[in-house]
Order: structure tokens, then sequence, then C-alpha cells
């Protein structure tokens, strides 16, 4: 039984939902013809846990992610993340809710390539209003718990693909996020890379931390403690994975 | 033989002639003068016909500044529109966003004013030196601070005002489609 059928039966599970999504549809306008990436999808994440989505290529799992975490807006169907609801909100509204409540791990990084890698993680809590001195105390501690705490100076551009991803997951947790979103983190990775941000991963979830993961990847996915599977733009499949769960 | 030393004296309208030849005896010493109202050797003349080519110039150069200056903030809009999506996704507002080019294109004015007029002015006054001395002219240089002042004030308010207007260019709307084309 997945929290989601959970929650039917079971009030506590609805306070402990971190992301709620509920028959959301997106469709890209597209010169040649409109590209329907989500027909009805839904999902449920409870809090602290790990959960992978996977599915062909082009099957919505991108757009879902972008939309749970207020990157995109979706054309019809009700989304909350923490307790809020997404629709309706503005871009403004939309940016606090993320910086309070969601880390974001990209496939490529997304690193400021101007600034040093303390800098990269220091940003998401000066943005949020934190004072420099503590950010900066955060930081070192993450990127000391990311193992590149002798990397703080450098630039990222100096760093191998893996320990830019633990960057990048460091500067996603800068703020302490309810939700961790990864979207393909170990796609531009090599083996020992992708399996260094994997075990990572699996480090932050035993510690409580709520991740939600897009993967293609069947070994990136076992990793996880649930697995979704979509096709089409919809939830063909929610359960754990077979193995090594 | 000693020689010839010509001055050309502008005089004011209604200037007082016998004054002006009493006060020249004085530096020429009471050598033979010829003080004529309407006499203008031609290289003044020609300068004369070229005076407006200075103010020229300085147009030209703050124009073109004007431009540099938007052709920069443009290139920095295009060149940090990935910077931009990156931090609107970790929680940057959109305002905020846009307020990092407005701050970008002052800074941006505020350091080609303070470096650029001095310069100008420096550089300016030395060249003009250098033609007024070769055609035996007075140099003479006004005081033009209040036009500097009005002319950083301007160029600072176009900057600031090229910076608002390309933040919405920079700044994309949608941050997912941004973040994938990049």
């Amino acid at each position: 039984m997945t929290i989601g059928e959970q929650a039917l039966d079971d009030p506590t599970v609805i306070r402990n939902l971190v992301v709620s999504v509920n028959q959301v549809f997106r469709t890209f306008e597209q010169d040649t013809a409109p590209v329907r990436a989500l027909r009805g999808a839904d999902l449920d994440i409870g809090r602290g846990e790990f959960v992978a989505v996977m599915g062909p290529s082009g099957c919505g799992k991108s757009t879902l992610l972008n939309i749970v975490a207020g990157l995109d807006v979706p054309d019809e169907g009700e989304v909350s993340v923490a307790g809020q609801t997404l629709i309706g909100k503005t871009e403004s509204e939309l940016a606090i809710m993320r910086r309070q409540h969601i880390g974001i791990v990209f496939q490529f990084f997304n690193l400021l390539e101007g600034m040093t890698a303390l800098e990269n993680v220091l940003m998401p809590a000066l943005i949020a209003g934190s004072k420099r001195k503590a950010a900066e105390t955060r930081g070192r501690d993450l990127l000391d718990l990311l193992g590149i705490g002798d990397k703080a100076k450098q630039s990222p551009a100096a760093l191998s693909g893996g320990q830019r991803q633990r960057l990048a997951i460091a500067r996603a947790l800068a703020n302490e996020p309810t939700l961790l979103l990864a979207d393909e983190p170990t796609g531009a990775l090599d083996s020992e890379g992708g399996e260094e941000v994997l075990e990572l991963f699996t480090r932050l979830h035993s510690g409580g931390q709520t991740i939600l993961l897009v993967t293609h990847d069947q070994p990136v996915a076992d990793a996880a403690q649930r697995l979704v599977r979509m096709r089409d733009g919809r939830v063909i499949d929610d359960g754990r994975p077979a193995a090594g769960a | 033989m000693a020689a010839a030393l010509l001055w050309a004296v502008r005089l004011a309208p209604g200037a007082d002639i016998t004054a002006v030849r009493r006060a020249m005896a004085l530096i020429t010493g009471g050598f033979e003068r010829v003080i004529e109202e309407s006499f203008r050797p031609a290289r003044i003349l020609n300068f004369g016909r070229v005076r407006s080519v200075p103010q020229l110039v300085e147009a030209f150069a703050g124009l073109l500044t004007v431009l540099v200056l938007v052709h920069s903030l443009a290139i920095v809009a295009t060149r940090r529109r990935h910077d931009l999506s990156v931090l609107r996704a970790i929680g940057l507002r959109p305002e905020q966003a846009r307020r990092v080019l407005w701050w970008h294109g002052g800074i941006l004015a505020a350091v080609a004013v303070s470096i650029g007029v001095p310069l100008g002015v420096v550089g300016g006054r030395l060249l003009w030196r250098a033609v007024t001395d070769s055609v035996d002219s007075v140099y003479a240089p006004r005081s033009s601070w209040p036009i500097l002042v009005t002319v950083g004030c301007l160029l600072l308010m176009i900057s600031i005002a090229a910076g608002a207007a390309l933040s919405r260019r920079a700044v994309p709307r949608s941050i997912a489609q941004s973040l994938r084309s990049e």
C-alpha cells in the first residue's frame, strides 16, 4: 500500500504528506504540435520518504519534478508541497516557497561558475536572508559533510563531476529543505561519481531527508525506498522496488 | 633683427580702447603698436570657424559612451541569463533578479563616469592646449563642471534605465525551460 492509498484511511498520513500531486495536466505548445507532458499525474510523498520516479524519455517525469519545485505551473490539477498549495501562487510566492522548503539538484549541476564552491553553497541561505557568518558556518559544515571541505575556495570548474554534484547537493541542503528534488543527478557522472552521489542520497535519507529523484536508470532507482513508474504523462505503477530497497 | 611679435587681442563690445592701449604699453614696453578694432589674422579666423568642433566631439563621446554602456549591459544580460535562472531556482524572486541588472547598469555607469569624465577633461584640455598653441591663440579653458555633472547624472540614469529594460529579457519567465535549454 502506498502513502497515497494509506492517506485515504489515515489522517496522520495527510498531516505528514510533503508532496501531493492530484490529477495534474501540462501541455507544452511546440511549433509542430502540442506536447502533452502530463496527462493526469498523481503522486503523494510522505515525510522522510525516498521516492524515485522512473520512466522512458519524454514520459513527463522532469515536468512533474519541475511542477513540484514550482519551476513550472500545471494547466490543470492540484499540487501542494509542505502543506502549501502551489496553484494560484505568484512567481514571488513560489520563489519564497522554494527557499523555505525545496532544494534542487540538477543533472548538469547548474553551479555558479564565477563563484567559489563555498559561495555557491552560501547563496541560497543569503537569498533567504540568513546572516553571512551563520550561512558560512553552515556552508562549511555541509561541504565537510559531503567530503569536499578542502575545496571550499576552489571554483566549481576545478572540481570533478562527482565533486560538482556533491557541491550541488550541498547547495540544495543549505536551507535545510523539507524536500530534496533531484533531476537525473547521476546522468552526467561516470559510474564512480554516480555511486558517490547515490551513497550520499542514501545517507541523507537515513538522516530523515525527504527525497524525490527522477531517473531513467534502474540501478539509481533501486537506491530509493519507493519506486514510481511513469508512462505517457501518468503514474502507472507506485510501489517499492523489487530489490535493493 | 628681432622677430616680429603679433598679439591678437579680442575686446569685449564697448571696451575702452585707450585704456587697453595704456595697459598694452606696460606689457610691450613701448614698442610700436597698432590696435585695430577689426583686425583678425587668418588663422584666428579659421580657428573661430572650428570652435564648435570640441562640442561636437564631446557630444559624440557621450553618445559613444551610452552605446558602449547599453551594449555591455546587453552582453551581460545574455551571459548572465543562465546564472539568473539558477538563482531564481534557488529562491531569488523575479524582482530581485531584475534588480541585479539595474545595479549592474548603475555600477557600470558610475565606474565609466568616475574614470571617463576626469580622463576626458584632462585629455581634452591637453589636446585643446596643443591646438591653441599651434595657432598662437590663448589657452583659456572654460569651467564646465555643471555640464559634466549633468552628463554624469544622465549617463547614470540612461544606464540604469537600460539595465531595467534589458532585465526583462534576461530574467526568464520559465525557469525550467531556461535551465533545460542552457
